[in-house]
């Protein structure tokens, strides 16, 4: 077993084969300086049991395929992705820090089917962003593609 | 929850996130911000997003096109805006890659179409660097040059003289450079001629041409000489 300590003191187990999916985690373990608790400073203690849950998840990930569990797997990642969105920044920079590129893609994935349908506006918001782009600029790119600014499904809500 | 200020996500992970959004929605993007608008412009973005895409193993970018009896070109049952205003039976689908398509309409009218962002581009036209005083038929080719990270359009003319002799004209288009020029001339009959256009994965190096002539004085043995050349794009200027 492993410990990782998250930045707010809170102390948790892990098995060896499940965090060892962190490929920094996995070369501390290597160079010997895993241990005693390895101590995540990025991390909350809620996003860290996010991350715990997934990694307890896809533990046994090359047996999937042999098993048949692939659809389990999706199912649960299909679930897993179904958090808010600032839970989801909290996730995906925790994957980053950890290198974990599995959940790291499934985040960012969700992050991008979550945007692609979303109104300039609504991504400006959701995103903090603030618009530096002259009208005159603005109108000349929506001119260029006007079809890209338009249909049904374009979606102003900001969640 | 203790803080309720959402984090604002370093540009790092706006790249990332982008590169999983579909051409449409970064059309639509490039409104966001300059930085959004720069990122989404840059050529370097577009061909890791490009090939993201492309290795998508469930292949859901794919797309089959078909063309109606009228000349229109419809996608998987889907009809799509062609870049032609008066397509006719004639226009055809010479190749396509990455999505380009390379449209033959007539000699006057060649065309590359980006079907998915919907812009068309009118190549300059052929019919300057093809001979009209001669009988002649014309071999069309469209690929991806990976050596040079272009796109080209290959237009092979094959000219009967009148003393009974041939000659045959290879005229290079390349996207990059937006410039067409006569790369070589062979002399000979060439009764088949095959354009295999650098297909990406296969062919690292520039273009490969393979085709196969028939000696004129072969007679009766008709003896089929199959020869490979292969040309560097860059040789003999822009």
């Amino acid at each position: 077993m492993v410990k990782l300590k998250s930045n707010d003191d809170k102390e948790f187990e892990v098995e060896e084969a499940a965090v060892i999916q962190s490929e920094m985690i996995k070369n501390m373990i290597e160079d010997g300086c895993a241990t005693s608790v390895i101590p995540l400073p990025n991390i909350d203690s809620k996003t860290l049991i996010k991350v715990i849950e997934y990694l307890n998840k896809h533990i046994n990930m090359g047996k999937a395929a042999e098993t048949g569990e692939e659809d389990d797997l999706k199912e649960f990642d299909e679930q897993f992705v179904n958090m808010g969105w600032e839970e989801l920044f909290d996730v995906i920079m925790a994957a980053n820090y950890l290198n974990i590129h599995e959940l790291m893609e499934l985040c960012c994935q969700s992050a991008a089917d979550r945007l692609k349908n979303k109104s300039v506006r609504a991504v400006r918001e959701m995103l903090k962003i603030t618009n530096d782009l002259t009208e005159e600029e603005e109108q000349e790119i929506i001119n260029d593609a006007p079809w890209a600014f338009e249909g049904p499904e374009i979606d102003d809500t900001v969640n | 929850m203790a803080d309720s200020i959402i984090p604002i996500l370093p540009h790092k992970f706006i790249i990332e996130i982008l590169l999983k959004v579909p051409p449409k929605s970064l059309l639509k993007f490039m409104c966001v911000s300059k930085s959004w608008l720069q990122l989404i412009s840059n050529p370097k973005f577009v061909e890791t997003h490009l090939k993201l895409t492309s290795n998508d193993n469930e292949c859901s970018n794919h797309r089959i096109m078909f063309q109606e009896s009228t000349g229109n070109f419809i996608t998987q049952l889907f009809d799509i805006d062609s870049p032609l205003e008066n397509p006719t039976i004639y226009t055809w689908i010479v190749g396509s890659i990455d999505g380009l398509i390379y449209l033959y309409n007539k000699i006057e009218e060649p065309i590359l179409w980006n079907s998915t962002i919907k812009k068309a581009k009118k190549l300059p036209t052929f019919g300057e660097k093809l001979r009209k005083d001669c009988s002649y038929y014309c071999k069309y080719g469209f690929g991806y040059d990976e050596s040079h990270g272009d796109y080209k359009v290959v237009v092979i003319q094959c000219i009967s003289e009148d003393d009974g002799s041939y000659e045959t004209i290879v005229n290079i288009y390349s996207l990059k450079a937006d410039s067409l020029r006569t790369i070589n001339k062979f002399q000979g009959n060439f009764i088949r001629l095959y354009l295999l256009m650098l297909i990406r994965s296969i062919c690292a190096t520039s273009f490969l041409l393979i085709y196969q002539t028939r000696h004129e004085k072969g007679g009766a043995s008709d003896q089929l000489r199959k020869r490979q050349l292969s040309f560097n794009s860059r040789s003999g200027g822009k």
